[in-house]
């Protein structure tokens, strides 16, 4: 098919590597900090203590909605060891979220369960916690709102009467009309010989970091605060953290310090109410001021991926080419705006650009309800709009009577073509991943349906992905900075803007820089999360950081290199490039034996401590990607590369019980080059694991605003024991604006899972599940009402 | 985090008894994985914990294993092959006995799916039974074999068949003075079947939405002599489905009779809808395990 050849790019200029060539980058090296946390010697937050330390505790209001009449924390303050009592009355206000729609602690009214009303700092958590109890609110209830749907009705109470710049509001829906429109949706109407309609629905889930919020606020006297956090940001949460230190009226500086964190999946994205109550606290009792999250407050008070409902309707011509692609999404947005209301603007990624169709409009609205506010989850609004299209994909082939493998084989993404949207992937591995599955799947060949003398059926599905795999520009800056500098006895630090939040960024940083230098990587330390060392980065979302912040640590490893070169020629007495470095040993191309081989310490130290040098080797490069922000009509090209991927699973379904067990998994992932194959099955293996959990079994359950399962009982995340057999096959495509090759991989992984799963179950027992979690009890509902037979 | 309580250690069922007796408000516990739930929840508030831990002779699997202290309590109690365990024995002790395996596989099952291991490793199968959940693993499991538990109290020692302990959710017929010291297993005879099945969203650290267990002893002519068909989460406690049981008692074991002692026991069981699993589910499901359980025993080959 060549009807859009016109529009291809012009093949790129591919750099000519041969694998050999590398030393480090592209071997199974394991995670820098895997034997410190195996011997549970790595420092989180939760093991610092610091002199003179108090301990912080909230008090979340108890109420949906509903005004505060008064507060009176008069026996709070009587409780021995209690030092300071916050309430919004007795502190400066300070407003958080993009949209400064929320302050800290709530001062006239409550809008979810997890509305800070006051705090406490006190010098044990008992007596913090017994001092929380002895805090009485009243409240004057007001009619809560629960679902997109009751808040958009005619007259419905408004949550948020007043923007944060105190312009009334007329209803609640969020002022962030996200709408987006390529090539001309009448015209795909009209080429289309076979379209499908469906709506599909998406829980919230969390995050289910291991390691819960927390942070520890301390002023110095003279008023600087240092704050050890668990953020994904540290650079934007300095800003913000200046920005109430402003509020404050403390005029000193602030550093961030993030020890060892124990999960992001990008619920550390933004700055939390709690992380400003420490501050306030630690501010007023000039002591520094702990506080950690249980469970419970995890789960209820951080702010997972949200409610969504989408209705899609794809259509297709007579050959089985997408034509068009139409979506209307609902988000339940909750009570306050964080990133969760910006996540319509990476649905609209796969809404134009995964598969090939020109004529798209997306359009998507979030709501304020009285639930919990959403943020930012691995894939931001990725997986739920893919688990839209994807499933979609199969109806449509089913009805255009195209196998799904084939159909998706027409429609596949290419290389070097502009997506409706703007984006130019100019490398892109969709179909060598489509066939790679299917071929590792036995796809062909397969025999779905009943296994015979069994209640059980089995199926295959697959479903894509494409995600950003090269930076995302949100900010005006989609940067990273990076230090290095190398000691005469050859030990490399590298201080990173970038975070590492368990990823492995510090194992693959730890790579590209000893790739570069010719040292051994043991040799090399990655240091992030501390801002009065570590230069600006944009934070570790969007799957930048071995793009972004590895650029920039392998060009200002260049830099180093070359300073070394020089000085080492000078010493060698030989030409620059005649000087090569690998693993440890300087190599010169001479005829002096003497001279051919030499340890790099030994040149380094002769540098330095010798009269003819005197010189130490370090640099600083901030490396800013050359992507654009989106245009006000979303189009553009945000990301300097884009990752695809597709996912096969075969599964067996009990037709009697309902249940769902996944038999075999085989992802591919187009990542442009594997810096570490290992990290990379890990990445596949966990995000597949998150996305079974949310095609399966995780689902946050509300009653009226209040969570009912804010524990691991409860709240089904699954465990190693649910561990299914994974194949990851990397698929290398080497790009060429990638940090040798390659690109962004944290997300993807958790992305068709859902639509994968849902389009094995029909290809098991022909029932379409529309609504995740796909639970035993609606898929064996579906299966009655298929054979129509109802529930009791 | 709990107001402070005292913890104490009695080194004896007397002193335990003692203890419970003269301080009001006085909770025994042994693994405390569930007592230490609830109180962190703000769901109990007991003044004291009386550890049953380092109380000699209460851990143990007689005849299989014994406690190093053990003074020979059980000889002839169970009868050959019967089983004793010890209240504080715990999950993983029953786990890790193949003895219990092979004599009991539906109570070394159900024990050795209840949290993870490391709940397993100090959550004790006398705790399970006195927490009294309607979901309760390990008393699905003995409900099947009839077993009785062995309570020390003032008064000396009194038994009590399993399947009149529990009174509702979290209630039972232990006075608050006693402890459960031992569970008594009868020998369950030649010919025994038995499985316990337990259905979950997922594969570890879950509760279940259903717990079935079936036993079946066949006489010499293959015909059923005592069935067994006990559930969890399917009435306010762990219990038996005696009608069920009476379909299949004096029968010639078919797939089709099992089938009936399903839709029996579905027809008779008390499930409701709860946020936690709906009630047709739940019935439906009884309907459909049973007869599998029943299958997975062995019984019908």
């Amino acid at each position: 098919m060549t009807r859009k050849e016109e529009r291809l790019l012009p093949e790129v200029e591919r750099a000519v590597r041969a694998p050999e060539e590398l030393v480090v980058v592209g071997k199974r090296i394991p995670k820098s900090d895997a034997l410190y946390k195996v011997l549970g010697q790595a420092q989180y937050i939760y093991d610092m203590q610091l002199p003179g330390m108090l301990y912080g505790k909230i008090l979340w209001s108890e109420r949906a909605h509903a005004k505060i009449i008064s507060i009176d924390t008069s026996e709070a303050e009587k409780v021995p060891g209690v030092r300071a009592v916050i309430t919004a009355q007795n502190t400066p206000e300070i407003r958080i979220g993009f949209m400064k729609d929320q302050p800290v602690l709530k001062k006239d009214k409550v809008r979810s369960f997890r509305d800070e009303v006051a705090a406490v700092a006190a010098t044990s958590w008992e007596a913090a916690e017994e001092a929380i109890s002895r805090i009485k609110v009243v409240y004057e209830d007001l009619p809560g709102i629960f679902s997109p749907e009751e808040a958009m009705e005619e007259g419905a109470p408004l949550i948020h009467e007043m923007d944060a710049r105190g312009k009334e509001l007329k209803d609640n829906r969020i002022r962030l009309p996200w709408k987006l429109v390529c090539g001309d949706l009448e015209k795909g109407k009209a080429e289309a010989t076979c379209t499908v309609t469906t709506s599909y629905e998406v829980p919230a889930v969390n995050h289910c970091c291991m390691g819960t919020s927390a942070c520890i606020a301390s002023f110095d006297a003279g008023d600087n605060l240092t704050i050890y956090d668990i953020t994904q940001i540290p650079s934007l949460a300095k800003a913000d953290f200046l920005e109430a230190l402003k509020a404050m009226g403390a005029k000193g500086r602030v550093r961030v310090i993030t020890p060892t964190i124990g999960g992001g999946f990008g619920s550390k994205l933004d700055t939390y109410g709690y992380q400003y109550i420490a501050m306030l606290l630690s501010h007023r009792t000039k002591r520094p001021v702990k506080i950690v999250f249980t469970r419970e407050e995890e789960f209820f008070a951080t702010s997972p991926r949200q409610q969504a409902k989408f209705t899609i309707t794809q259509g297709c011509d007579k050959e089985g080419y997408l034509t068009f692609r139409e979506v209307n999404a609902t988000l339940d947005n909750g009570a306050y705006i964080s990133w969760g209301a910006t996540t319509p603007s990476v649905m609209m990624m796969p809404m134009s650009s995964l598969y090939r169709v020109p004529n798209i409009e997306f359009k998507s609205t979030c709501i304020y309800t009285n639930n919990t506010w959403a943020q930012a989850m691995r894939g931001y609004g990725n997986p739920q709009a893919t688990f839209a299209i994807d499933c979609n994909m199969d109806e449509l082939a089913e009805k255009a009577g195209i196998d799904p493998v084939e159909f998706r084989r027409r429609n596949a993404n290419i290389p070097g073509e502009e997506t409706p949207q703007g984006f130019l992937p100019r490398t892109c591995g969709h179909r060598e991943c489509l066939e790679a599955v299917v071929e590792k799947m036995g796809y062909e060949g397969r025999q779905s349906g009943i296994v015979e003398g069994t209640p059980k059926a089995r199926g295959m599905g697959v479903a894509s992905l494409i995600h950003v795999g090269g930076g995302a520009k949100i900010y005006r800056s989609d940067g990273c900075a990076t230090s290095i500098k190398i000691d005469d006895d050859g030990w490399v630090d590298v201080f990173s803007g970038s975070q590492d939040i368990g990823q492995g960024l510090d194992t693959v940083l730890r790579q590209i820089v000893a790739e570069v230098l010719g040292f051994k990587p043991e040799k090399v330390k990655i240091h992030v999360g501390d801002t009065d060392t570590c230069g600006w980065d944009a934070g570790c979302h969007a799957s930048r950081s071995t793009f972004v912040a590895g650029n920039s640590a392998k060009v200002c490893a260049e830099i180093v290199r070359a300073q070394m070169v020089a000085n080492f020629a000078a010493q060698l007495e030989v030409a620059e490039d005649a000087i090569s470095i690998t693993e440890g040993e300087v190599l010169a191309q001479t005829d002096d034996p003497d001279k051919q081989v030499t340890k790099v310490e030994r040149l380094l130290r002769r540098a330095h401590m010798t009269g003819r040098g005197n010189t130490m080797f370090m640099a600083s490069n901030f490396w800013e990607p050359n992507n654009k922000l989106l245009a006000g009509d979303f189009h553009g090209n945000f990301s300097m590369a884009y990752t695809y991927g597709v996912h096969g699973v075969e599964l067996e379904v009990d037709t009697e019980t309902g249940q769902v067990d996944v038999i075999n998994y085989v992802a591919a992932h187009d990542i442009g080059k594997a810096i570490n194959p290992m990290l990379l099955d890990g990445q596949a293996y966990g995000g597949i694991m998150q996305g079974i959990g949310y095609a399966l079994t995780e689902e946050m359950l509300f009653d009226k605003g209040k969570l009912l399962n804010p524990n691991f009982r409860d709240y089904k995340i699954l465990t190693c024991l649910d561990v299914v057999p994974i194949e990851a096959i990397i698929v290398e495509t080497d790009d060429p604006e990638g940090p040798f090759g390659a690109k962004g991989v944290g997300e993807p992984g958790l992305v068709p899972v859902a639509p994968a799963i849902a389009n094995a179950i029909y290809d098991a027992v022909g029932i379409r599940l529309r609504r995740l979690p796909m639970t035993p009890d609606r898929v064996l509902e579906a299966l009655w009402a298929k054979a129509g037979k109802a529930i009791a | 985090m709990a107001a402070a309580l005292d913890y104490l250690r009695p080194a004896s069922v007397a002193e335990a008894l003692s203890l419970l007796s003269t301080i009001e408000g006085a909770q025994p516990v042994a693994g405390a994985t569930d007592v230490w739930v609830g109180i962190r929840s703000k769901k109990h508030s007991p003044k004291a914990l009386v550890s049953l831990k380092n109380i000699p002779n209460l851990r143990f699997i007689l005849p299989d294993r014994e406690t190093d202290a053990y003074e020979g309590r059980a000889e002839g109690v169970t009868g050959d092959s019967g089983v004793l365990l010890g209240a504080a024995t715990t999950h993983g002790d029953v786990e890790d006995s193949a003895w219990m395996k092979t004599h009991f596989p539906a109570v070394h099952q159900a024990c050795s799916g209840v949290g993870s291991r490391q709940v397993r490793n100090v959550a004790t199968v006398g705790g399970n039974i006195c927490n009294a959940a309607p979901c309760a693993d390990s008393a699905v499991g003995l409900l099947l074999y009839d077993a009785t538990l062995v309570i020390a109290g003032p008064a000396g020692e009194r038994e009590l068949p399993l399947s009149e302990f529990f009174v509702g959710p979290g209630e039972t017929r232990l006075g608050p003075a006693e402890i459960l010291k031992e569970v008594k297993v009868p020998n369950p005879g030649p010919r025994t079947y038995a499985w316990y099945w337990k259905h979950t969203r997922r594969k570890g650290v879950e509760l279940p939405l259903l717990g079935v267990g079936a036993r079946v002893t066949l006489d010499a002519d293959g015909m059923v002599e005592k069935a067994r068909v006990s559930l969890g989460v399917c009435a306010p406690m762990p219990t038996r489905s005696y009608e069920a049981e009476k379909v299949l008692e004096g029968q010639k074991l078919t797939a089709e009779l099992a089938a009936e002692a399903g839709e029996v026991a579905a027809a008779n069981a008390l499930v409701r809808d709860t946020w936690r699993g709906r009630g047709w589910y739940r019935r439906e499901m009884v309907r459909v395990l049973v007869p599998r359980v029943i299958k997975l025993s062995g019984a019908l080959s």
